[in-house]
């Protein structure tokens, strides 16, 4: 019996002994195999820039082009999303993915670009930084005040605080010069080349001239929205820019833009949202009304036709998405009725540049003038869309010329803008904001008594960053530029 | 950690003792008097004295007994104790086994057999007989109504399983199934979780055990009951022992077979008077029947053909088809006095009620054990299964053939309109895939190859101590092919970038579970005083991996291969987890009428970074049984058994996979509305941080609970009764934590709140009448538990579990587990409908509580008549509670299919649309009238429908509580003298049915046994579920 008992006590500590010495590398084995501790620079900018392409082309930008109306929502029968947004019942639910893809995808991903470029990559960080600039500009004209100086860091900081959006917008300039700087860095280990699906090309020689007119052009873009609450610093700056010989957008190939594939999850999300949600969106009334006066040959290309002709909704109208026309192959891609997805989310355009530079000269900063900016605007656009020489020029003859009080003279150039500004993110609307064109007409079934200047925070972040941000009274709450009564 | 189990083993040591020398010896063997194989184990025990022993491995006893001693009493559990009197110095006996007492032998722990009387905790177990009388192929089903403290449900459609849930909620995002335990070896039940929008319904993997393989199903509910079962056994443990044979058991060849018929249930009551239209106007390109009353006009349908206008009053019944059950089980099984073997073969085969739905099981099980020498035992067990089944689409999508079927226009021709054209190109009104085309053309198929089982060896080094190795092993291999023809309107199986173009998913999954258990166990008796003391130690790796490929753009018409298409997106990922465990499980009775039971485990987990990985847990039960202690209550037969029993327990849990630490994902882009971007994109990989953060703090997640309880039994143990008492509270809860995203990162996994449960169960069994050839017994069973979220993580009020923007289904701290949230109707200050000018109610554009999924409480009865050889059984599930959200009866109903949207007539006499109906409340601020009681009257096709009462997801609730005969069977033995005559040693005949009555009061339409969400911890939700089912069977079993 002491015996057995002894064996048994010897072999329960041999078995014991060898579990325990083992036991602990036996159990280190919590490394996920099928994912990687640290991503590289080339592969973290190819999410970044597909991720601001598609973003461009998503939510915000059917919002805005919702409330601008070059979009109405419809629908063939029970309601859809796009008819309750149309109401201007954009919720904070609705802008949970937006701070989700800005933030945590977007943002992070630069700033760990940022990070691991250091001083050894300045042509990364330089890239980084431009394109932080353009996400951050198109937030706070769509929120106002946000979390910028301690956005990002993680569980370090769990609840980052709002700061003012008249001091993001100064940072968002300081970050341009910046990112400008070091893309001209003359030695950098590693640069972006056809990795970034923004200006790719093999050299990045070539792509960082792109690089450097786009934050120029999206400089004089910042500058502009100062135009009702600065107009001196709006008019200081963009001449001084203008004078200081910087480059800026100088043809449709300088495009801020992201190409998209005819191919099924690389398809544009333009062309997504015609496809999964059929009859959610068709041409608005306000935009097809106003291009229909004027015999704009681009409908062809904008639209599609019903009954031979162009038909927009009226924003709030009862459901009949099929009676309406839809949005067409300059943001779809494809030719005749085959729609490839392919088409380019174009985020600021060489026609955009051409009328800030028309409004520019119009207010006396910079050089140049107004008509001439005006003329090549919708030149740009209409070469964009597949218009012919003939027929631009048949439109230039008709409707090309700026005439009348400075005032009628700038409502034509944001009109044009705006028909040019067709798919661009935010910025028709905040065109919007500043100057009042186009009028618009408050949908009847609408929940506000006039048209929104922000959206709601994200209920996530009332959720889960309440002390720092409370939700606005309504969409009413004006970004800081927002001044026009 | 060593010095732990060295003190352990010291102590059970101490607790050897040598037996003192005696006069005589009396030697013996004890056999079962039934088959006479040997009884190892039997107590024997001179009678008056505190002298004993038990028998060895082959039954053979050797005992000292003094002189004077007169008898000697053998005991065994399950067996009816016998008192012997010595006369010589052989004994041979054989024991008869207990009816009564069988079921009371309680698989406990790995490999231990206890005396359920003397459990400190509830333990509830379920013969072969009641589980498969309804003969279902998925052994989750057959548990619904059969166990106290446990709430099963269905989740609805095809080859679906049940969610159990134990005693309640025990965590908040990860799993809250029991751990499935086949012979001592933990098997995967993973699956059963539906996909909200897209593909087919899956089935969870217990559905691999053939349940006609089963011998008992025991169920460990309780901290203290589980503990030894390590951190999976948290949420309860289900112990299936298998059939094998017994030694000395005489050669058997068993075949049984059974088929049963499978209905729909239920089907919603139609409106016959008002055809295809939309106020009151024709159309025929509406999934409304708002149109005129049909009286036999020609209009033209959809495809411009002119049809006459009639009701079709079974066009949706006659969608659905009598699917059918048939089992075959055949089985081999014999002993000698050293060995036993059972060999069985099952197959079956399974349809549903919707065309394009067949499972076929084959399992081969073998399990052989032999006695090498007096010492040495040796076994083995392994079943292989081959599970295939192909499936239709279900949830919440167009491909779903019941997404609008169920409201298909009253006077639209479903079964006699073409679905598709020669070349195959679908053609509907609707703008969802017609359910015909839907359900040839769009097809899921899966195989599962699966073995599981174990090796043991067990060592008796005496008649007091042995060893027990089993090492054992789950693998399965998954292979799943969807595909979505081109034309498709629904996203199907590849999702929605395939609408349209087609897709084909290929999707190889592997899982690989290797369990081992070491364990040392002693037993033995000191004069009153008895101990049973187990040393235990387990490892288990568990390896997943999936491999996966979804092609978009088929090329080929009806190439059901992912060659056929443009565009691959390849998936793939896997994981791994260890665990070594140590655990001790000491129980010392004195009389056996006092226990107490200790029992501890100590995990080592590979989750947790090395500082956290060691959680140790305690247990500790106890039970008193007055009547063993005061004999004498039990004289006058009013009283049989009195026992308390109260425990506390702890059970420890690691994280998820691979949660310490923050990776970088393959990148992707999206949004809410469309399917997105997935790289490589132009032949560019991305990467992005996971915006899923790892943290290297998190600690494990405990659940404590402590139980009272109480067994009774009177009048002969004609009535009995188990109740129980018990609070569960989980700390230190690992989950995701949802973050502001504004810190660069959505969620981290922590550890953060708490979770309690407080419940109460009972089983109470009568038998009415025993006379001599007629009995009925009766039991029933009655579960009431109620979890309520204590608190989340500080900072966040709200984790939603599933759903969508409205309804969803969270947990709310302060708040009962699983609140159904959406929109409301809006109402003044005092209660009032707020009205639109029009009359029509208005929606709340943030949600608010709108139930809670939970029944107050679950009930099983079971009904047992036997009459001769002729018995008959009625399980009865009653269910008191619980809310649904119901997307199939609000689209009955708004689109003027149902039976009461047509109660009042929809015309006036002048063929004006009539408006009779006029919600109460108030005009709304803003309107004209504001304040005042609305008087505008609306017409039907207002009231009924998406602006009337189901503006807002209120309107879409239910209550579900039902009655219904779950299960009935009737069986009978053929006589012997009348079997004899046949080749064969046994003849039983039967007949059974499941859900052949349902009654639910408040739930119209349909059966509300359902769940989008299938077996997962959000319940409460119904989109477009497909339909419940009652099958009715005949079942035959010979032996020979």
């Amino acid at each position: 019996m002491k015996r057995i008992t002894y064996k048994i006590t010897t072999l329960l500590f041999a078995c014991i002994m060898l579990l325990s010495t083992s036991c602990d590398k036996y159990l280190d084995i919590n490394k996920d195999p099928d994912n990687i501790l640290d991503g590289p620079l080339p592969q973290l900018l190819s999410s970044v820039t597909v991720n601001i392409g598609y973003f461009a082309g998503s939510d915000m930008q059917r919002w805005s082009a919702l409330i601008m109306q070059q979009y109405s929502g419809q629908s063939t029968g029970s309601e859809n999303q796009t008819q309750v947004f149309d109401r201007y019942q954009i919720q904070g639910n609705d802008a949970n993915n937006v701070f989700s893809t800005i933030y945590a995808t977007i943002l992070n991903d630069i700033d760990n670009i940022i990070a691991k470029s250091g001083t050894a990559s300045p042509h990364y960080s330089g890239v980084a930084k431009i394109l932080k600039a353009y996400v951050m500009q198109i937030a706070v004209d769509n929120f106002g005040d946000l979390p910028f100086s301690e956005a990002g860091k993680l569980l370090v900081n769990p609840t980052p605080k709002y700061d003012d959006d008249k001091v993001i917008y100064t940072e968002l300039v300081k970050l341009l010069d910046q990112g400008i700087t070091e893309v001209n860095a003359a030695t950098s280990v590693l640069s972006p080349t056809t990795n970034s699906t923004i200006y790719p090309n093999a050299s990045f020689a070539t792509s960082k001239v792109n690089w450097v007119k786009f934050a120029n052009t999206l400089k004089l873009r910042i500058y502009l929205h100062y135009s009702q609450s600065d107009n001196a610093f709006y008019k200081a700056q963009t001449t001084a820019l203008i004078n200081s010989g910087a480059t800026f957008l100088a043809s449709n190939a300088d495009n801020f833009q992201m190409a998209f594939l005819n191919e099924a999850n690389r398809r544009n999300p333009i062309d997504q949202m015609e496809v999964s949600r059929a009859n959610y969106l068709v041409a608005g009334a306000k935009l097809v009304d106003m291009m229909n006066t004027r015999l704009d040959p681009r409908r062809a290309t904008y639209f599609t036709q019903v009954g031979g002709a162009y038909k927009g909704a009226v924003t709030g109208a009862p459901a009949a998405a099929a009676t309406y026309s839809k949005i067409g192959l300059y943001l779809r891609g494809g030719s005749g009725t085959t729609y490839t997805g392919a088409a380019p989310i174009r985020m600021l355009t060489f026609a955009e540049y051409n009328f800030i530079r028309a409004e520019a000269a119009l207010d006396g900063a910079g050089a140049g003038v107004a008509q001439t900016f005006f003329q090549a605007g919708i030149t740009a656009s209409m070469t964009d869309a597949g218009v012919a020489a003939a027929d631009i020029t048949t439109y230039l003859a008709a409707n090309g010329l700026l005439a009348g009080t400075t005032e009628a003279m700038r409502q034509r150039i944001i009109e044009e803008k705006y028909v040019a500004s067709y798919g661009v993110i935010t910025e028709p609307w905040t065109d919007w904001r500043r100057t009042g064109y186009p009028a618009l007409t408050i949908p009847a079934n609408a929940v506000l008594t006039a048209v929104p200047r922000s959206l709601f925070y994200p209920q996530s972040e009332i959720d889960f960053n309440g002390a720092n941000v409370t939700q606005k009274a309504n969409m009413l709450v004006r970004v800081f530029w927002d001044t026009r009564p | 950690m060593r010095r732990k189990l060295l003190a352990m083993v010291l102590w059970m040591c101490a607790t050897c003792a040598q037996l003192m020398a005696q006069s005589q010896t009396v030697t013996g063997t004890v056999t079962d008097k039934a088959d006479g194989s040997t009884l190892p184990g039997v107590s024997v025990l001179v009678k008056g004295s505190k002298t004993g022993t038990q028998t060895g491995v082959n039954g053979q006893f050797a005992i000292q007994v003094p002189a004077g001693a007169q008898f000697l009493v053998f005991s065994y559990i399950g067996y009816t104790a016998q008192t012997v009197r010595v006369s010589g110095n052989t004994l041979n006996v054989s024991l008869e086994v207990d009816a009564k007492q069988l079921s009371e032998v309680v698989v406990t722990g790995f490999g231990t057999q206890r005396d359920r009387k003397t459990l400190g905790y509830s333990a509830t177990s379920i013969s072969a007989e009641d589980l498969t009388q309804a003969k279902v192929t998925n052994v989750s089903n057959a548990l619904a109504a059969k166990i106290p403290g446990a709430r099963v449900a269905g989740s609805g459609g095809a080859f679906t399983g049940s969610s159990v849930i134990i005693r309640g909620f025990t965590t908040f995002t990860g799993s809250n199934q029991p751990l499935y335990v086949v012979d001592g070896i933990p098997v995967d039940n993973s699956g059963g979780g539906a996909s909200l929008q897209s593909g087919a319904s899956v089935s969870n993997r217990i559905v691999d055990v053939n349940p006609e393989d089963i011998e008992n199903l025991t169920v460990l509910k309780g901290a203290a009951a589980t503990a030894l079962y390590g951190s999976r056994g948290a949420s309860g443990v289900i112990l299936i022992t298998t059939k094998k044979a017994k030694a000395g058991q005489k050669s058997k060849i068993e075949f049984s077979t059974s088929y049963n018929a499978i209905d729909i249930n239920k089907l919603p009551d139609y409106q016959n008077t008002y055809g295809q239209g939309v106020a009151g106007a024709y159309s025929a390109t509406v999934n409304t029947s708002w149109g005129p009353e049909m009286k036999g006009q020609t209009v033209n349908n959809y495809l411009g053909q002119p049809v006459t206008y009639q009701a079709y009053p079974d066009n949706v019944k006659d969608l659905f088809k009598t699917g059918y059950n048939l089992q075959n089980n055949l089985s081999f099984s014999g002993a000698s006095d050293k060995s036993t073997y059972r060999v069985a073969y099952g197959n079956g085969t399974e349809t549903y009620v919707i065309d394009g739905n067949k499972l076929k099981r084959n399992n081969l099980t073998v399990n052989a054990s032999t006695q090498l020498n007096s010492k040495l035992k040796v076994g083995t067990a392994f079943t292989y299964t081959n599970n295939t089944s192909i499936r239709t689409q279900q949830g919440n999508q167009l491909a779903n053939p019941v997404f609008r079927a169920f409201f298909t226009p009253r006077s639209f021709d479903l079964m006699g309109t073409p679905f598709e054209d020669a070349a195959g190109v679908q053609t509907y009104f609707g703008a969802e895939d017609n359910p015909l085309w839907s359900i040839k053309h769009i097809k899921y198929n899966d195989e599962i190859n699966r073995v599981f089982g174990n090796v043991n060896l067990r060592y008796d080094f005496n008649n007091w101590l042995n060893a027990e190795f089993k090492i054992g092993t789950d693998y399965y291999n998954t292979k799943v092919k969807g595909f979505d023809e081109l034309g498709n309107r629904g996203g199907g199986n590849a999702g929605s970038a395939s609408v349209g173009i087609g897709g084909v998913v290929e999707r190889n999954s592997n899982l690989k579970n290797v369990n081992s258990t070491f364990t040392v166990t002693g037993n033995k008796r000191y004069g009153d005083f008895g101990v049973t003391a187990t040393l235990g130690n387990e490892v288990y790796d568990n390896y997943s991996t999936n491999a996966n490929v979804t092609g978009l753009g088929l090329v080929v018409r009806g190439f059901d291969n992912i060659k056929n298409t443009l565009t691959y997106n390849p998936g793939f990922g896997s994981s791994r987890v260890r665990l070594v465990g140590f655990f001790a499980d000491v129980a010392a009775d004195y009389k056996n009428f006092i226990t107490l039971n200790v029992k501890a485990r100590n995990d080592y987990s590979s989750t947790l970074t090395k500082e956290n990985r060691s959680i140790f847990y305690p247990a500790f039960a106890t039970s008193f049984i007055l009547t063993e202690a005061f004999p004498e209550i039990k004289e006058s037969g009013k009283i049989n058994l009195v026992k308390l029993k109260a425990n506390w327990g702890e059970v420890g849990k690691g994280a998820p996979a691979y949660s310490t630490d923050s990776y970088y994902i393959t990148a992707s882009a999206g949004d809410g509305f469309t399917t997105g971007i997935t790289f490589p994109f132009n032949g560019l990989a991305g990467y992005t941080l996971s915006n899923t953060a790892g943290n290297n703090a998190i600690t494990p997640e405990f659940t404590r609970e402590w139980e009272v309880g109480t067994e009774l039994g009177f009048f002969n143990n004609r009535i009995t009764a188990d109740m129980a008492l018990y609070r569960r509270k989980t700390r230190s809860v690992i989950l995701n934590v949802p973050l502001a995203a504004s810190s660069g990162v959505g969620s981290v996994t922590k550890n953060a709140g708490s979770l309690s449960t407080k419940g109460f169960e009972a089983s109470l069994g009568i038998t009415p009448v025993k006379v001599k050839d007629f009995l009925w017994n009766a039991v029933g069973n009655f579960t009431k538990f109620k979890s309520i979220v204590q608190e989340l993580a500080p900072g966040v009020p709200v984790i939603t579990l599933g759903g969508f923007t409205t309804p969803n289904v969270r947990l709310v701290a302060g708040q009962e587990y699983n609140q159904i949230y959406g929109s409301k109707m809006q109402r003044d200050a005092n209660g009032k409908l707020l009205l639109t000018a029009a009359g029509l109610p208005l929606a709340t554009s943030g949600v608010e509580i709108l139930g809670n999924a939970n029944p107050d409480w679950t009930m099983g009865i079971t009904n047992t008549f036997t009459y001769k050889s002729l018995s008959l059984d009625v399980l009865l599930d009653i269910r008191k509670g619980g809310d649904m959200y119901s997307r199939n009866i609000a689209d009955v109903i708004r689109n003027g299919a149902a039976k009461e949207t047509a109660e009042v007539a929809r015309f006036n006499a002048d063929g004006t649309v009539a408006k009779p109906y006029m919600f109460e409340g108030v005009y709304a601020p803003g309107t004209p009238n504001a304040g005042q009681p609305n008087t505008t009257m609306i017409t039907s096709e207002q009231y009924w429908g998406n602006s009337g009462k189901f503006v807002a997801a209120e309107g879409y609730m239910y209550d579900t509580s039902w009655f219904r005969v779950r299960e009935a069977n009737i069986s009978y033995r053929v006589p012997v003298s009348l079997a004899s005559k046949t080749p064969f040693g046994s003849i039983d005949v039967g007949l059974f049915g499941r859900n052949l009555f349902m009654h639910a009061p408040n739930f119209p339409h349909f059966d509300p046994e359902q769940n989008v969400l299938g077996i997962s911890n959000a319940q409460g939700l119904e989109f477009n579920a497909q339909p419940s089912t009652r099958t009715i069977g005949f079942n035959v079993r010979l032996t020979l």
